[in-house]
């Protein structure tokens, strides 16, 4: 609806640096001019705006001249849709300017909240979640995204109480379970924990955060087992992928635990590196590398060190090898070229052993 | 009904509250974007002065300026009045000025007297006319969507023209004591529009230099009281304690 060019024009002391990311930024420092520039720029093109910002340092002054675009977005509409695509830091001018706009308003609070808590400003989210919470009271998204902020102060009882109070309006809130979930997990409360996580994990099967919770909250209570079984589950979920890494090395992890309380020395594996050590005098070390390579690659599968009966198959090498085997050897490659690299197993021992020729 | 129709009708409307006829005329001279003065008892009609530029939106400007005189003739007697200036008004500003501009002002001291005068009057006049003419704004956006976009078109120069008082010009020329009543009103008339429009890009200015805070606080005044013409005054006063000036600003019978 606009029909002209505007433009106004500010000393930069009269600029509320209250509205940047870093309201300690020091005044006409570089990167107040860049802040301040940013948020212009923003929140002018976030209003289906074209500005031009000019930060005149010379003269203390901030130039904005800004016209409308013919494609014009609602404001609200357009931050929503920043915020669903991650852009929080492009979305906070804009939510900041409808919170000025409608001081009151739920979508706008609740939104501009989350968006502090995403940018790592808790506490500006807090005083906002609170307001939601008392004209909103039926909001329990609200409570849930107040209670993370809390969490994220390191307020971990407060958040929790609000946690509880959004399950007495929806147990089933999804959002709220998960919260409730890793706030316990993070005051060490694994039994207690593992009744919201199951919770998340009737509601959707495949929410791998949730698995891996679950078999750390087990594995943390001695249940080693069952944890290995939430792991495995979590391999096997949609993800995201850092997760799923984050459980395959759990398990690996497992495996070596389990390795090494099982017996004090293995003789298996002593064998296994006798093996290693006969096949590399064979081997350049570009060819260890590679060998080493495919079997890492391989145990990104999941290799089970437990099972002899499973063999596998290698690319570099003839015959067919079971999963501590294959361990065996690509630990015993990997200190011909990457000693230090930490391959979450230690068979420190029996590698030293064999190659100090059976002389512990 | 269209533009010009409505234009018609307001100046019927007036001339038959006050029996009196209303002529327009083009005033080149003439400051602002328009004004009415009423006639007084020995005058044979009311003048409704306007800019030559704003002739492209003057159905607007003659429905704005009917409304705010019929707001004040049709409201009941003892609920008119005046907004006066306290005694202290004048010397108050003139020794914030002076203060000011004690060193490195590029301003003569002879103008000083001057410009005080105007910055009090103007704050005066401001504090009278804004919060009501929001009243008449949203009647005239309500009731003749024939009018909008000439409303729109007029307000949005005098948005732009608002924005100087965030100006570092005006910074250099006024003290924050007048300085911050100014563009708080106008922060308020922006946040106010900007609503109407669903617009928020008028009021991103005053947002940026910190007014956001007291817009909401002016508005809610407004929004608290009516909008009958016998809250107006009540309105009035609200703002110029709201703002600090109710030291300088008072009303009276009229």
């Amino acid at each position: 609806m606009m029909s002209q060019e505007f433009s106004f024009k500010l000393y930069f002391e009269n600029f509320d640096r209250s509205l940047l990311a870093d309201s300690s930024v020091a005044l006409g420092s570089f990167e107040f001019q860049q802040q301040v520039t940013e948020f212009f720029a923003k929140q002018f093109a976030g209003f289906g705006g074209k500005a031009r910002v000019v930060v005149d340092d010379s003269n203390q002054v901030i130039d904005v001249r800004w016209t409308k675009e013919a494609a014009w977005k609602d404001p609200h509409e357009l931050a929503l849709e920043l915020v669903a695509a991650g852009n929080v830091a492009e979305a906070l001018p804009i939510l900041r300017t409808l919170y000025h706009q409608q001081p009151s308003d739920p979508s706008t609070l609740y939104h501009l909240g989350l968006a502090y808590s995403e940018v790592g400003l808790p506490d500006r989210a807090i005083p906002l979640l609170e307001q939601l919470v008392e004209i909103a009271p039926d909001r329990v998204l609200g409570m849930v995204a107040l209670a993370a902020a809390e969490i994220g102060m390191g307020n971990l009882l407060i958040g929790e109480q609000w946690l509880r109070k959004a399950l007495e309006q929806e147990p089933d809130n999804y959002f709220a379970l998960r919260n409730l979930a890793a706030t316990l997990m993070k005051q060490g409360r694994f039994a207690e924990s593992l009744e919201p996580t199951q919770k998340c994990i009737d509601i959707n099967p495949g929410d791998t955060a949730m698995l891996v919770a679950k078999g750390d909250a087990l594995a943390a209570l001695g249940q080693p087992k069952e944890a290995e079984d939430c792991y495995r589950a979590a391999t096997k979920s949609d993800g995201p992928e850092s997760l799923i890494d984050l459980a395959k090395e759990r398990l690996t992890q497992r495996s070596g635990e389990v390795l090494r309380s099982s017996t004090p020395l293995r003789l298996d594996v002593l064998t296994y590196f006798q093996d290693a050590f006969e096949r590399f005098s064979r081997m350049s070390l570009p060819e260890i590398k590679s060998l080493a390579m495919e079997i890492a690659m391989l145990g990104n599968q999941g290799l089970d060190i437990n099972n002899p009966e499973t063999k596998h198959e290698l690319r570099a090498l003839p015959g067919r090898f079971t999963g501590l085997h294959l361990v065996s050897l690509m630990y015993a490659a990997f200190q011909e070229f990457a000693p230090q690299q930490d391959l979450g197993i230690d068979l420190s021992r029996e590698y030293k052993l064999a190659k100090d020729g059976g002389q512990e | 009904m269209n533009a010009r129709e409505t234009q018609a009708n307001y100046l019927e409307r007036l001339q038959q509250a006050t029996g009196t006829p209303v002529l327009l005329q083009a005033d080149s001279q003439f400051l602002g974007h328009a004004t009415i003065r009423m006639a007084r008892p020995n005058q044979p009609a009311h003048l409704l002065l306007y800019k030559p530029e704003h002739k492209a939106v003057l159905p607007y400007l003659v429905a704005y300026q009917c409304s705010f005189a019929l707001r004040s003739v049709e409201s009941p007697p003892e609920s008119r009045f005046d907004l006066v200036d306290l005694p202290s008004m004048h010397p108050d500003v003139l020794s914030l000025m002076q203060k000011h501009h004690r060193t490195g002002s590029s301003l003569p001291p002879a103008t000083l007297g001057e410009l005080a005068r105007r910055f009090g009057n103007s704050l005066g006049l401001q504090l009278r006319s804004m919060p009501i003419a929001l009243r008449i704004d949203k009647q005239i956006y309500e009731q003749h969507p024939e009018l909008r976009p000439l409303q729109q078109q007029s307000l949005d120069l005098q948005l732009q023209e608002n924005m100087q008082s965030l100006s570092p010009r005006a910074t250099e020329l006024a003290p924050p004591e007048i300085i911050r009543p100014n563009a708080s009103m106008n922060a308020a008339f922006a946040k106010f529009f900007a609503g109407l429009w669903n617009s928020p890009i008028v009021f991103a200015p005053y947002v940026a230099a910190g007014y956001g805070d007291v817009a909401d606080r002016l508005l809610a005044h407004f929004d608290r009281l009516g909008d009958q013409p016998q809250q107006d005054r009540k309105l009035v006063l609200a703002w110029a304690q709201e703002l600090g000036l109710d030291g300088w600003f008072t009303t009276r019978d009229r």
